[in-house]
């Protein structure tokens, strides 16, 4: 294969519009702004799971959602989300990660809102009379939200259609696990990398990348029998199941290998199954504990990610340990794992930022088995019915 | 058995530059065998406590084994800044209760630093033998943002 000039790098590769992706779609700052416009501020969006919110009251501040948001816990037992803004003179109002509180009062001037966002008292209001300025029209800003199988989300728009609609039959691989026993999480932690927000988000979809990691080269645990048991279901509104997998940890004394009787309802100790949910999270299983992954764009070149371990709420305090441990072999901050997937992400991301890499190629075809890129052109297709532009020559308006 | 506090600072400091030149023979020469090691952190968000990497020596031994393998920039440097803030004798049985605040500074191959970490070393230190070894050590973070993380224990 010859080296290549600046015009035969820079031509559209010989491929369908639909396996190729154009540059500009991972850095153009015009098209960052229109993927918050048309996606991020449309689209249903994990904000957490049941298990943060145990109690009435409970909240849980969202900080990074381009509005402030906060998650409360009615005495009604619903969740609801609202702006974190006081409806006086914009102080955010929570100021706390998590917490509990019946009525919130805002530290500026004190108004009061209680959990259904209305606003319960304002300190002297006499001198509003005066303009009719009535406590029911200070109450908070409310944004849709709903929840399926403990996983609730939020929509910034007020004209969403229900998330049953959305997510259609996505979570189907992972209803058990997240409803038959009830699910917490255990680990938390962000990181912000050097990366656009779809960068993170191929990442998971990416299974062609599995040796670069050290773990599964030494170990032989992916090989080209079970490769090819992975198959990837692709839903409607671009989410997408990789299951069929099961991964022998018992290869090499590297990895322990996973009992049985640890393993999440539904799965075995072995099962390795991800679940892409359109625009920007990830339910992920290794059979004895899952993942949850959200990714938040900040700029085009860098993104928040949210990283989640659940484990059974009943856990005993034995398997919780074996849950963690198993956790943060290939998950947590210090895995083997993660630290090299998101070297990888910002690697990429260097690349087509400079301006030298100019498209990525994702154009494998194995019937949707073992490595076939299908899943990452699911994803496009289905960025490029909400932006209205291919992912192959965005500059083109398509709709 | 009076403890030297001054000997307990040389010791939590050889240690750290063990950690900081990458020699984990040296460093696991500095543990007796039942060592445990782990780093904690408290989230916010979930108001729990967290165990983000746990390992008893073997565990050790094998996150080592791995380490020129995994994937990372060579030539990058972390310096643990240590300085001990409490030495209490637990009993008759030689072992000392040791707190420290820890600073870790990462550099990059181009030479560009940057706090990576900051925290507590909660060691407890057997000092009955001619030679302080660690017993357990648990790090316990202040910081959650670790951008990539690290393969390097802490
Ligand atoms: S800004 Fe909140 S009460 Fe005034
Ligand atoms: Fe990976």
């Amino acid at each position: 294969m010859p080296s290549r000039n600046r015009e035969t790098w820079e031509r559209p590769p010989d491929l369908p519009g639909t396996h190729f992706v154009d540059a500009m779609a991972y850095s153009d700052p015009e098209l960052f702004e229109e993927e918050k416009q048309r996606i991020l501020a449309r689209a249903w969006r994990f904000g957490c799971h049941d298990s943060e919110l145990p109690d009435p009251f409970d909240f849980r501040t969202i900080d990074h959602a381009e509005v402030p948001l906060v998650m409360i816990r009615g005495e009604d037992g619903k969740v609801r989300t609202f702006y974190n803004v006081c409806s006086h003179r914009g102080a955010k109002l929570f100021n706390d990660l998590s917490g509990n509180a019946r009525t919130k009062t805002c530290f500026f001037h004190h108004w009061t809102f209680d959990w259904r966002g209305d606003c319960v008292s304002r300190p002297r209001p006499q001198p509003y009379e005066a303009l009719h300025l009535e406590a029911e029209d200070c109450g908070l800003k409310e944004v849709a939200t709903d929840s399926q199988y403990g996983l609730i989300f939020f929509n910034l728009d007020d004209d969403a259609g229900s998330l049953t609609n959305y997510l259609g039959d996505a979570l189907s691989a992972f209803e058990q696990t997240l409803t038959e026993e009830p699910v917490e999480v255990f680990h938390y932690h962000q990181a912000e990398i050097q990366a656009n927000w779809k960068q993170w988000v191929e990442s998971n979809m990416d299974h062609y990348h599995e040796w670069m990691h050290v773990m599964l080269r030494r170990t032989n645990v992916i090989t080209e029998e079970t490769l090819f048991h992975r198959k990837a279901e692709l839903h409607s509104g671009g989410h997408i199941t990789f299951r069929g997998m099961e991964i022998d940890y018992e290869h090499e004394g590297t990895i322990a290998p996973r009992e049985q009787s640890k393993a999440m309802p539904g799965l075995t100790a072995e099962t390795f199954q991800a679940t892409p949910l359109f625009p920007n999270t990830v339910l992920m299983t290794r059979g004895t504990v899952m993942r949850i992954d959200t990714t938040t764009p900040l700029t085009p070149d860098t993104s928040l990610v949210e990283f989640r371990g659940l484990g059974l709420k009943d856990d005993t305090e034995e398997d919780r340990m074996v849950r963690i441990r198993q956790h943060n072999e290939f998950w947590g901050p210090m895995s083997h794992n993660l630290p090299e997937d998101l070297f990888a992400a910002e690697q990429c991301a260097a690349g087509y930022r400079s301006g030298g890499a100019a498209y990525g190629i994702i154009c494998r075809e194995e019937n949707l088995s073992a490595q076939d890129d299908g899943g990452m052109r699911h994803f496009y297709a289905e960025w490029s019915k909400w932006m209205g532009r291919s992912a192959s020559d965005p500059k083109i308006i398509t709709a | 058995m009076a403890v030297d506090k001054e000997d307990i600072r040389d010791f939590l400091n050889k240690v750290a530059d063990a950690l900081d030149g990458e020699a984990w023979d040296d460093f696991l020469s500095m543990c007796v065998p039942e060592f445990e090691y782990r780093v904690t952190a408290f989230s916010y968000e979930l108001n729990k406590d967290m165990i983000w990497l746990i390992h008893d020596m073997d565990g050790l031994r094998s996150l080592f084994n791995v380490l020129p393998e995994q994937l990372g920039r060579r030539g990058t440097r972390m310096l643990r800044q240590i300085s001990v803030t409490d030495v209490t004798q637990v009993g008759a049985d030689g072992r000392v209760d040791v707190t420290s605040k820890v600073i870790v500074v990462r550099t990059s191959p181009e030479g560009v630093s940057e706090l990576f970490a900051a925290g507590r070393y909660l060691d407890v230190i057997d000092v009955s033998e001619d030679v302080p070894k660690l017993v357990r050590r648990e790090t316990q973070l202040d910081t959650r943002e670790l951008g990539i993380g690290s393969h390097v224990p802490i």
